[in-house]
């Protein structure tokens, strides 16, 4: 047998080239979807809850509250305007109307059972920010900023959800440039962007 | 506790498996949905509570029966931090280290949870049996141990019991408790009078082996004090202050002029220095000159109090045998001295017998005593020819807050209350009344004083609130609700009595012959934290370094150089101290400013409890007494010490310019030195592209060096406000504390300076260059922030600081459950492992403040934030405010001629600047 010189027999066939193209790619395109899945994610309505009613030992119904009674949010949630915490009312404010109608309601047992024995009622939590970020209801509340602009539609929820995702994206948006989303104030809103705005 | 996170026990094996597991439960929390989150809101929300925001309640904290006020910060009923109460005299508006760790005591899970018989579970019923069976022959054979008190509650309690059991007997004991002052003061005037000072007027005071910090009311003494020291410029009026000690304390670092003598010279410098007052014409009894080796300094002193009486003081510590302060007493009266005033005791009965321990003991051992009832302390620690004895009393009784070491000897155990649980009456030192109200419900059940007393007397069960309410009509006009919110009541301090001086007994012990001097002598000192071992659990207090050797966790003989030197010793090797055939070995420390020929222990370690913090680090050496002969012999061993600061020296740099008042006005090289080190610095830093437009407000801050005192209150306000963790003495060892604020020491000579040191928020920060992730930035209002989420650990920043103030989080630290964890302030993240962390001017206060600001329309006032470390200063010494109001207090620092910053040339423009100690040298000394 004869063999031209030089002319040794290639190790690796034509389709390796392929093969390994495709490789790279599968490779790259791996990492990338590594790393965008997780970020896709992190933003869809999975992660952040967006749109996710939440359902409570007590069936409230804000429609109720809010539109057939005409009650103003901050009438239970008036901490929003002094402290960190908007809160869910005490038992008390509860029983400050429910004392008087809707005494026997079955729904309301639980309610009757907190006032009796001093135990509070375990609402469930809707709205959740990290412990790292300290968010303040009442500086935004007094500068004007409404509760639906963050809670969006209340009054139209039979079970609240949470509207806005909650990123650190959707907060800094409105900080960067707050009369875009709000409109503007007197006296006019800052932009604060920098760290310490809300971690500590 | 020296390695809480148990990091000795760990294999490499196990470190992979448990990295291992940590990796996969992490990942499978990842993919968790959402937490199930609740919100319980109150069923009856409490008035004046907003959740979210702290809520301030007026209360004290009582040591040795003399009360300081605090205001105590609460989040939703939980204390969370400790303040001063402005209101209070003991006070005004700082506290010690002591208090601000009085938190961590609180929620310390190992005190005591129930009541028991011989370890076994038993009723409070069955405590009431014992004593009830004690009553019988009129209280024959029951004796009863308590702390000192000023309450006047106990007080009435202790006086039906003294008519109802005339045979039972009450022993008052704490071991650093006053005594011999007023066994002094009896013998110079005939009756056991307190001592008093008034300080705001002192131009001369003369401090012998007076600790500031130990002093009652040490506090305002410091403050006033201070208050005479705030330098403007080189025409300013100072204060002149002479401390003669043995080892150096804070009142020597305040110093203008500080003498290192022996425990056993000092009563003799008293009789020399009345001495003096008697050749100047200001007494006419026999005393003796000074000494040729002192003449020239105790002379100096005699003029300058002369000069200035009768605006001068003289003070001895509590440590001082009773001849010394009969000798002060009168050295005082001779200078007719306005700055020093005699009351009655506060303390019920101090200074009588009932103070002296030694008739309990012979009780003991004739086998008298059947029932011993011991209402706190810990005895049989702090007494120890007591301890053997406790345990041979059939029905003895502890009431205590831990399974200490009287615990251990009594066959009944009873939780008592911590000062945050309950409530009570006390006076200050100087008779203020404040009332003690209970900031949370008692944790572990635990009784009080007054119920185990009324339980002696047999009284029916009163409730704490309803004693006091029943108490206060006697005591003040002021409605007791006004009492509780202003934290004491105004007008209600003992007032000043006329006393003479029994010139005979001071020319009797003036007389005394000069007892011959061992070749070492012993002191014995409370510690500066731990006191007598009664806060020897919290592990803040353990691991805060002590203001003068850095030391933590650890009880260490204190040597001077000379000293060291001739036995051969260096700081780590043991010796082996022995006094009366007692022998124990000690690390050795050196120290300058230490007596030569004298060695310095502290109490309050070798405590051999259930308490795990406490128990096992270093020695007790309670049997022993200051001035003791002792000796002294090296070993060929080793221990390694704790200790924060490795590197005294300044090495000819210029952090800390120190200079006296006539150098600030005349000295050309000082005033160069000083002028070096601030104004305008070329640099090599470029612009910080992250400021932005710069906020209205501009934050700094301004140290004067010339009051701080080192009492490193400010080092535990912080690590309280800030949620700093502990590291245990290994990591000590390995330079891993986590103090956001250090106190650096300098020595010069014998002579030792300190210089709180902390994040400079530089305008210019190095840090900040050099983080990849932008976790360390420039706020607008020039804050050299840091943000922990955004952290990855690389730790650039750190090696970049010139200032070394970045704290790295090289474990998880932080507690994870538990009763602690109610302690943490909610307003501040508590930090996870590979997390780097510093000071952030409190940037939670700084925020809420701006946050109520503009909430009531109106613009920030000066002094309206302030930091934990300067709220907490007894001196005053710490200034914060923004540099854009030109009428800040902290720009008026800046305009002082002493005004500087550390590392100037370095181009950093820190916005922390100091103002350079200065000391009022009295001119005869140079």
């Amino acid at each position: 047998m004869h063999r031209a010189i030089g002319g040794m027999a290639a190790l690796f066939p034509p389709w390796t080239n392929t093969a390994f193209r495709l490789g790279i790619i599968a490779i790259a395109g791996g990492l990338a979807t590594a790393i965008v899945v997780p970020m896709v994610y992190a933003r869809s309505p999975f992660a952040t809850h967006v749109g996710q009613p939440i359902l409570q030992p007590i069936a409230f119904d804000h429609r109720h509250h809010v539109k057939d009674d005409g009650i103003a949010c901050l009438y239970c949630h008036e901490d929003a305007e002094r402290g960190p915490y908007a809160g869910v009312p005490d038992t008390n404010r509860c029983m400050g109307c429910h004392a008087q109608i809707w005494n026997d309601s079955a729904t309301l047992a639980p309610l009757r059972a907190s006032a009796r024995t001093g135990e509070p009622i375990h609402w469930q939590r809707v709205h959740s920010l990290p412990d790292f970020v300290y968010f303040d209801h009442s500086i935004h509340v007094t500068r004007g900023i409404a509760c639906a602009t963050c809670h969006g539609n209340v009054e139209e929820m039979a079970a609240v959800y949470q509207v806005a995702p909650l990123t650190m994206q959707w907060c800094v948006d409105c900080h960067r440039d707050p009369d875009a989303h709000v409109g503007p104030r007197n006296p006019p809103l800052r932009s604060l962007t920098h760290c310490s705005t809300c971690h500590r | 506790m020296s390695d809480p996170i148990g990091l000795d026990e760990l294999s490499r094996r196990q470190f992979f498996r448990w990295a291992g597991i940590g990796a996969a439960a992490a990942s499978l929390a990842a993919c968790s949905s959402r937490p199930a989150r609740e919100i319980l809101p109150y069923a009856a929300r409490p008035p004046e509570l907003t959740p979210g925001k702290a809520t301030f309640y007026a209360t004290a904290l009582v040591e040795d029966g003399l009360a300081t006020g605090v205001l105590v910060e609460t989040h939703e009923g939980r204390p969370t931090k400790i303040e001063g109460n402005p209101n209070h005299p003991a006070s005004l508006g700082a506290t010690r280290a002591i208090e601000q760790a009085a938190v961590m005591s609180l929620y310390d899970p190992q005190r005591m949870r129930a009541i028991t018989d011989r370890g076994a579970p038993a009723s409070w019923a069955a405590i009431e049996r014992v004593l009830a069976a004690a009553r019988a022959n009129g209280g024959q054979g029951l004796h009863l141990v308590m702390e000192p008190t000023s309450s006047p509650i106990v007080i009435d309690q202790i006086a039906s019991l003294r008519a109802m059991l005339p045979a039972a007997r009450i022993t008052f004991w704490s071991p650093f408790a006053a005594r011999s002052s007023l066994v002094g003061h009896r013998r110079a005037f005939g009756r056991p009078v307190q001592a008093q000072l008034s300080l705001a007027d002192a131009d001369v005071i003369v401090a012998l082996d007076a600790e500031l910090m130990a002093l009652p009311l040490g506090l305002a003494h410091a403050r006033r004090i201070a208050d005479r020291r705030r330098v403007v410029d080189a025409r300013s009026k100072m204060n002149r202050l002479y401390a003669i000690e043995t080892s150096y304390t804070t009142t020597g670092l305040a110093a203008d002029h500080r003498f290192a003598v022996r425990p056993s010279e000092l009563g003799r410098i008293a009789t020399e220095l009345l001495g003096e007052l008697v050749a100047a014409g200001k007494a006419s009894i026999e005393a003796p000159h000074a000494n040729s080796s002192r003449a020239k300094w105790l002379t100096a002193i005699a003029r300058d109090l002369v000069a200035a009486s009768p605006r001068c003081a003289v003070i001895a510590g509590e440590q001082q045998p009773a001849e010394v302060h009969a000798v002060v007493a009168a050295i005082n009266r001779a200078l007719g001295s306005k700055c020093v005033g005699y009351t009655a005791p506060v303390v019920f009965e101090a200074g009588e017998p009932s103070h002296d321990l030694a008739p309990l003991v012979a009780s003991l051992v004739r086998g008298e005593v059947t029932t011993l009832v011991i209402c706190g302390g810990n005895p049989a620690y702090t007494a120890p020819a007591l301890a053997k004895e406790i345990g041979n009393v059939e029905h003895a009784v502890y009431l205590g807050l831990y399974a200490n070491e009287t615990a251990a000897a009594c066959r009944y155990r009873v939780p008592a209350l911590h000062d945050l649980e309950r409530w009570d009456i006390a006076r200050a030192a100087d008779g203020t009344l404040a009332v003690q109200q209970p900031m949370i419900e008692p944790l572990f059940g635990g009784r009080s004083t007054s119920e185990l007393l009324g339980a002696v007397l047999g009284e029916p069960a009163i409730d704490a609130r309803d004693r006091v309410v029943a108490a206060w009509p006697k005591l003040a006009t002021v409605p007791l609700e006004q009492a509780l919110a202003r934290g004491a009541v105004p007008a209600t301090a003992a007032p000043w009595i006329d006393v003479d001086v029994a010139w005979s007994e001071i020319a009797a012990i003036a007389r005394t012959p000069v007892a011959a001097t061992p070749a070492y002598e012993l002191e014995i000192r409370p510690h500066p934290y731990l006191h007598d071992g009664r806060y020897a659990n919290n592990p803040w207090l353990q691991e805060l370094p002590d203001p003068i050797t850095k030391l933590t966790w650890d009880n260490a003989a204190q040597l001077s150089s000379p000293t060291a030197h001739q036995l051969g010793v260096e700081t780590g090797d043991l010796v082996t101290v022995s006094v009366d055939g007692r022998s124990l070995e000690v690390p050795a420390i050196v120290v300058p400013g230490q007596a030569d020929g004298t060695i310095t222990l502290y109490a309050g370690y070798g405590r051999r409890g259930e308490e795990r913090i406490a128990n096992g680090i270093g020695v007790a050496v309670m049997h022993w007494t200051s001035g003791a002969a002792v000796s002294l012999a090296a070993t060929d061993r080793k221990r390694a010490l704790a200790i924060t600061q490795q590197h005294w020296q300044l090495e000819g740099r210029d952090e800390l310019p120190t200079g006296s008042l006539a150098q600030l006005g005349s000295d050309a090289i000082f005033q160069a030195e000083l002028k070096q080190q601030r104004g305008a610095q070329p640099t090599l830093l470029g612009a910080n592209p992250q400021i932005g437009t710069p906020a209205k407000s501009q934050w700094a801050m301004s140290i004067d060096l010339t009051t701080c005192i080192g009492c490193s209150a400010c080092v535990m306000a912080c690590e309280a406000e800030n949620n700093s963790p502990v590291v245990g003495r290994k990591q000590v060892l390995n330079s891993r504390e986590m103090h956001w604020l250090r106190i650096d020491r300098y020595i010069a000579g014998d002579e030792i300076a300190v210089e709180p040191m902390t994040c400079q928020h530089c305008e210019k920060a190095p840090c900040e260059y050099v983080c990849p992730v932008e976790a360390t930035t420039h706020s607008p209002d020039g804050l050299n922030e840091m943000t922990y989420n955004r952290c990855v650990g690389t730790r650039f920043c750190s090696n970049n600081c010139p200032y070394k103030v970045r704290r790295f989080n090289w474990f998880d630290l932080k507690q994870h459950s538990g009763l602690q964890v109610l302690g943490k302030n909610p307003d501040v993240t508590v930090r996870d492992r590979g997390v780097m962390e510093k000071c952030t001017y409190c940037v939670q206060r700084i925020r809420r403040a701006e946050i109520e600001a503009r909430e009531a329309d109106r613009d920030l006032r000066d002094g309206e934030v302030r930091t934990a470390c300067q709220q907490v200063c007894p001196t005053e010494a710490i200034r914060f405010g923004s540099l854009t109001d030109p009428k800040s207090a902290v720009n008026e620092h800046r305009t002082r001629p002493h005004d500087y910053t550390v590392l100037h040339d370095q181009g950093t423009v820190p916005r922390t600047h100091y103002l350079a100690r200065i000391k009022n040298r009295n001119p005869e000394l140079g």
